[in-house]
C-alpha cells in the first residue's frame, strides 16, 4: 500500500512540475510573441520547491511562484530623461535649421551681402558724386538693402509660424497621450493590475510622452501612474487627464510696442503658465526656439531683436548723413528732402520688415555735398559706415553684428546637434536578460531587459498567462 | 521615443552609421562646393570674421575700382594745366613783343585777337571734362565754373564752386584729386569766397589785363600785365604740382589696395575655404569606415528565438 502511495505521490509531483514547467513556457512563449511589442516586459516564472518530507506525505517537486516582470522604475526614469534631452535637442536640430536658413551667411547671399553692395556702390558715387546713374544705383542699391532685411524678416517670422505650429502639434500630441494613459489607468484600477499588457501601453505612452516634455511619474501599487510635470503640474491623476493648452502670452507690463510678436505660453489645466517647469522634450526646445531664439531675432513685446535693432541703427546712421547733405550749395542751398531710408519707428519689433526706401527721396535728390561743402563728402561719410562700429550695436560694425547674430543660430545649432546624436549604449540592458544567466534568474525582480522596449507601436499579442 | 531596433547593439550600429554619413556629407559637401564654412553652424566662432572680410574685400575692390575713375580726371587735370603753361607762354611772347619800344598801338591791336584767343583757350580748359563731369568745377561737376563773357575780353564766373572731391584709399585716409577752376585760374586775396579780389597771379584776370592794355595801345600797362602773366605762369606750375603729387598719391594707393586685396583674399581663403586635399582623404576615410562598418555588422550572427529562451 505505502509503495502504492509512494508511486502517487511521485506522479503527482511529477504532474505537478510539468504543469510548472508548461507555465514557465507559457511565460517564455508569451515573451517571444511580444519581443516587438513596444514597452513590453519580460516576465519570468519564479518556480519553487515544493516541501519534501515523505513521512508526512510531502512529495516534493516544484510548482509555479509569483509571476515577476523585469520592468524597473529607475531604469525607465533613466529612458525618460534620454528621451527628453533627445526630443528637446531634435525639435530645437529641426527648428534652428530653418531659422538658420533665414539668416544666411552664403556669399552673395542675404543682408552682408546686400550691405557689402550698397557700400560699395555708395563708394562709386563718391568717386562721381554728380553722376546721375551712380545716384540712381544707389537708391536702387538702398532698396535692395531694405527688401534683404524684410526678406530676412519675413523668414524669421515664417520659421517662428511653423515653430508655433509645431508647439500647438506637439501640445495636442501630449494631451492624447495623457488621456491615453489616464484611460488605461483607469483599466488599471478596475481590475487589469498585473497586466503586462496594460503595462506595456502605459509605459509605451510614458515613453513617448517623455520625448515630448519631462514628466515624473509616481507609480501606485496596483500599477497605475500619476504624471506631473517637474514641479508637480498635473497631467494626469489617477483615471484623470489634466490638459495642457498653447496660446499666445499677454505682453508683460510696462511694454511700449503692441505691435510685437508675443511669446507663446503653455498653461496647466488650472490656468497656471508652465513654460518654466518644461525643461526638456520637444515641448522644451521648440520653447527654446520660439520664445528665446527667434525673438532674439525679430523681437518681442521685451526686446526689439538682432535685425530690427540692425535695421534701425543703419537707417539712423544714414538718414543722419543724409539729412545734413545739400544737393546744390545755390544759392540758395538746397537740402536732401529726407533721409533715405524709412522704417516703424513707433514698433521697435518692426524696424526691418518695414525698412524702406524714403519715397520723397529721389536719385537727382541724393545729396552729395556735406555741411563742409565736400563735393562727394556725404557718399565718404556713408562709406565710412561699412567699416564704422555703433554704440548701439554693441561696439562692433554692422556686419559683425550681422555675423555675431548668425552665429548664435549656428552655434545653438551645433549644440543641438551634438546632443541628437544618441550616445553609445543609450539604454541601461543587460544582455543576461535576454538569456538569463542563473544569477540573473535568482533575482527576485531582475532590472529591465533590451528587450522590454521595442520598435514598432503594437499591441500585445498576449496578456498575462493564464494560470491552469 | 522609441527605440527602432530590439537590439542595442543594433542601435549603436545605426548611430555610428549616421556618424559616418554625416562625415561623408560634410566631406562631399566641402568638395564640390570648395567651401568649409557655407553656413553659420559650419563655424560659428569665425563668421563674423569671414563676413568682415568679404566686406573689406568688397571695399578694397571698390577702392580700386574709384581710384580707376578718378586717375583720368587727374592726368587730365594735370594736362590741362599744362596746356594752360603753353598758352601763358605764348601770352607771354606777345605781351614781350607788343611791350617793346618799337611796338605801335595798331601792332598792339593786331594782337588783340590771337591775345581773345588765347583767353578762349583758358576758358576752354577750365571747362575740361572727363565722362561729362567738369573736372574743375568742383561740387558743381555737371556744370563748367566760368564762361567766356560777351564781348570775349572777360571771364564770367557761374557759381562759387565747393571743395572738389576726395578719394579714400583702402585705409579710408583721403586723397586730393582736384582742384577747382577758381584755384587754378582764378586765385583771388582778401574777402571770402567770391567776393576777393584777382591775386597778381590771377591766370584769367593776367590775361584779361593783356587784352585791355593792348587794346588801350598803353606798353606800360602791356609791360604790367607780362609781369602778371609771368606770375600766373608760376602759379599754374604750382598747381600742376599739385597734381602730379595727387598721382603719385593715388599710384601709391593702388598698390597699397591691390597688396591689401591679396591679404584679405588669402585671409578670407584660410577661413572660408575647404582644404581639398583633407576633405578629400576624409571622405576616403568615411568610405572606408563605412564599408568596414557594413561588412562586420553583415558577420554578426543574427538574433533567433533560442535568443529569448530562458
Amino acid at each position: 500500500m505505502s509503495s502504492v502511495s509512494s508511486l502517487n505521490s511521485t506522479l503527482l509531483g511529477a504532474s505537478s512540475a510539468l504543469d510548472a514547467f508548461q507555465y514557465a513556457l507559457s511565460v517564455t512563449q508569451n515573451n517571444i510573441d511580444n519581443a516587438s511589442t513596444p514597452d513590453y516586459a519580460t516576465q519570468t516564472v519564479d518556480l519553487q520547491a515544493a516541501h519534501f518530507n515523505p513521512t508526512v506525505g510531502d512529495g516534493g517537486g516544484v510548482s509555479d511562484g509569483p509571476l515577476l516582470d523585469s520592468r524597473d522604475l529607475l531604469a525607465e526614469s533613466d529612458v525618460w530623461q534620454q528621451a527628453g534631452l533627445q526630443g528637446d535637442a531634435s525639435a530645437q536640430l529641426s527648428a534652428l535649421t530653418d531659422v538658420q536658413n533665414a539668416v544666411p551667411v552664403g556669399t552673395g547671399a542675404g543682408i552682408p551681402a546686400a550691405l557689402n553692395t550698397f557700400f560699395s556702390d555708395v563708394s562709386a558715387w563718391s568717386a562721381a558724386p554728380t553722376s546721375g546713374s551712380a545716384q540712381q544705383q544707389v537708391i536702387a542699391d538702398a532698396s535692395a538693402l531694405a527688401q534683404s532685411f524684410q526678406t530676412t524678416a519675413a523668414a524669421v517670422a515664417g520659421a517662428s509660424i511653423s515653430v508655433t505650429q509645431n508647439i500647438g502639434d506637439t501640445v495636442d500630441q501630449i494631451n492624447q497621450l495623457t488621456t491615453q494613459i489616464a484611460a488605461v489607468n483607469g483599466e488599471i484600477q478596475d481590475g487589469g493590475a498585473g497586466d503586462e499588457g496594460l503595462q506595456a501601453t502605459l509605459y509605451s505612452s510614458l515613453e513617448t510622452l517623455s520625448g515630448l516634455v519631462n514628466i515624473n511619474v509616481l507609480q501606485h501599487p496596483g500599477g497605475s501612474v500619476d504624471v506631473t510635470l517637474s514641479s508637480g503640474a498635473a497631467l494626469v491623476m489617477g483615471s484623470r487627464q489634466y490638459a495642457l493648452t498653447a496660446g499666445n502670452a499677454p505682453p508683460p507690463p510696462g511694454s511700449t510696442d503692441p505691435q510685437a510678436p508675443p511669446d507663446i505660453d503653455i498653461q496647466a489645466a488650472d490656468g497656471s503658465v508652465v513654460n518654466g517647469q518644461i525643461t526638456s522634450g520637444s515641448l522644451a526646445g521648440l520653447l527654446q526656439v520660439r520664445n528665446v531664439t527667434i525673438p532674439g531675432l525679430i523681437g518681442d513685446a521685451s526686446q526689439p531683436g538682432a535685425l530690427n535693432t540692425l535695421a534701425s541703427t543703419l537707417a539712423n546712421a544714414v538718414n543722419s548723413i543724409v539729412t545734413t547733405g545739400f544737393v546744390s550749395q545755390g544759392p540758395p542751398p538746397v537740402q536732401a528732402p529726407s533721409g533715405l531710408f524709412t522704417f516703424n519707428a513707433g514698433s521697435a519689433s518692426s524696424a526691418a520688415s518695414t525698412l524702406a526706401v524714403d519715397p520723397n527721396m529721389t536719385a537727382s535728390q541724393l545729396p552729395a555735398i556735406d555741411a563742409a561743402g565736400v563735393a562727394n563728402g556725404v557718399p565718404l561719410d556713408i562709406g565710412d559706415l561699412a567699416n564704422s562700429t555703433q554704440a548701439a550695436l554693441g561696439s562692433v560694425g554692422f556686419t559683425t553684428f550681422y555675423g555675431n547674430t548668425a552665429a548664435q543660430v549656428g552655434s545653438q545649432l551645433n549644440t543641438a546637434q551634438t546632443i541628437r546624436l544618441p550616445p553609445r549604449r543609450p539604454w541601461p540592458r543587460r544582455k543576461a536578460c535576454v538569456r538569463p544567466c542563473r544569477a540573473c534568474r535568482s533575482t527576485p525582480k531582475p532590472p529591465m531587459s533590451c528587450n522590454s522596449r521595442r520598435a514598432t507601436r503594437r499591441l500585445p499579442k498576449w496578456s498575462a498567462p493564464s494560470r491552469r | 521615443m522609441n527605440i527602432p531596433s530590439i537590439n542595442p547593439n543594433f542601435e549603436t550600429f545605426l548611430s555610428n552609421l549616421q556618424q559616418i554619413e554625416n562625415r561623408m556629407s560634410t566631406a562631399e559637401q566641402q568638395l564640390s562646393s570648395g567651401l568649409r564654412v557655407s553656413v553659420a553652424s559650419d563655424d560659428p566662432d569665425e563668421i563674423s570674421s569671414i563676413l568682415q572680410l568679404r566686406a573689406q574685400i568688397a571695399g578694397v575692390q571698390q577702392t580700386q575700382e574709384n581710384l580707376s575713375t578718378v586717375t583720368p580726371q587727374v592726368e587730365s587735370g594735370e594736362n590741362a594745366i599744362q596746356q594752360a603753361i603753353q598758352v601763358l607762354d605764348t601770352a607771354t611772347s606777345l605781351a614781350t613783343e607788343a611791350s617793346g619800344s618799337t611796338s605801335s598801338a595798331s601792332q598792339m591791336a593786331d594782337e588783340v585777337p590771337q591775345v581773345q584767343g588765347l583767353l578762349q583757350q583758358l576758358v576752354s580748359l577750365s571747362q575740361t571734362a572727363v565722362s561729362g563731369q567738369y573736372i574743375f568745377s568742383g561740387d558743381m561737376s555737371g556744370q563748367p565754373q566760368y564762361t567766356l563773357a560777351v564781348g570775349g575780353n572777360s571771364v564770367q564766373q557761374m557759381f562759387q564752386a565747393g571743395a572738389p572731391p576726395q578719394v579714400a584709399d583702402s585705409n579710408g585716409v583721403m586723397i586730393s584729386i582736384g582742384l577747382t577752376a577758381q584755384q587754378i585760374f582764378d586765385d583771388q586775396v582778401g574777402g571770402g569766397p567770391g567776393t576777393g579780389n584777382p591775386a597778381p597771379d590771377n591766370v584769367f584776370a593776367a590775361v584779361s589785363g593783356l587784352l585791355t592794355a593792348l587794346q588801350a595801345g598803353n606798353s606800360a600797362s602791356v609791360q604790367t600785365a607780362l609781369s602778371n602773366i609771368q606770375a600766373a605762369s608760376a602759379h599754374l606750375n604750382d598747381e600742376s604740382s599739385f597734381y602730379g603729387a595727387a598721382q603719385n598719391n593715388l599710384s601709391a594707393a593702388n598698390n597699397m589696395a591691390s597688396q591689401t586685396l591679396i591679404q584679405l583674399q588669402q585671409q578670407l581663403s584660410n577661413e572660408q575655404d575647404a582644404d581639398a586635399a583633407q576633405s578629400s582623404l576624409d571622405l576616403t576615410q568615411a568610405t572606408t569606415d563605412e564599408q568596414a562598418a557594413m561588412s562586420a555588422q553583415a558577420m554578426l550572427k543574427p538574433q533567433s528565438l533560442f535568443d529569448y529562451l530562458g
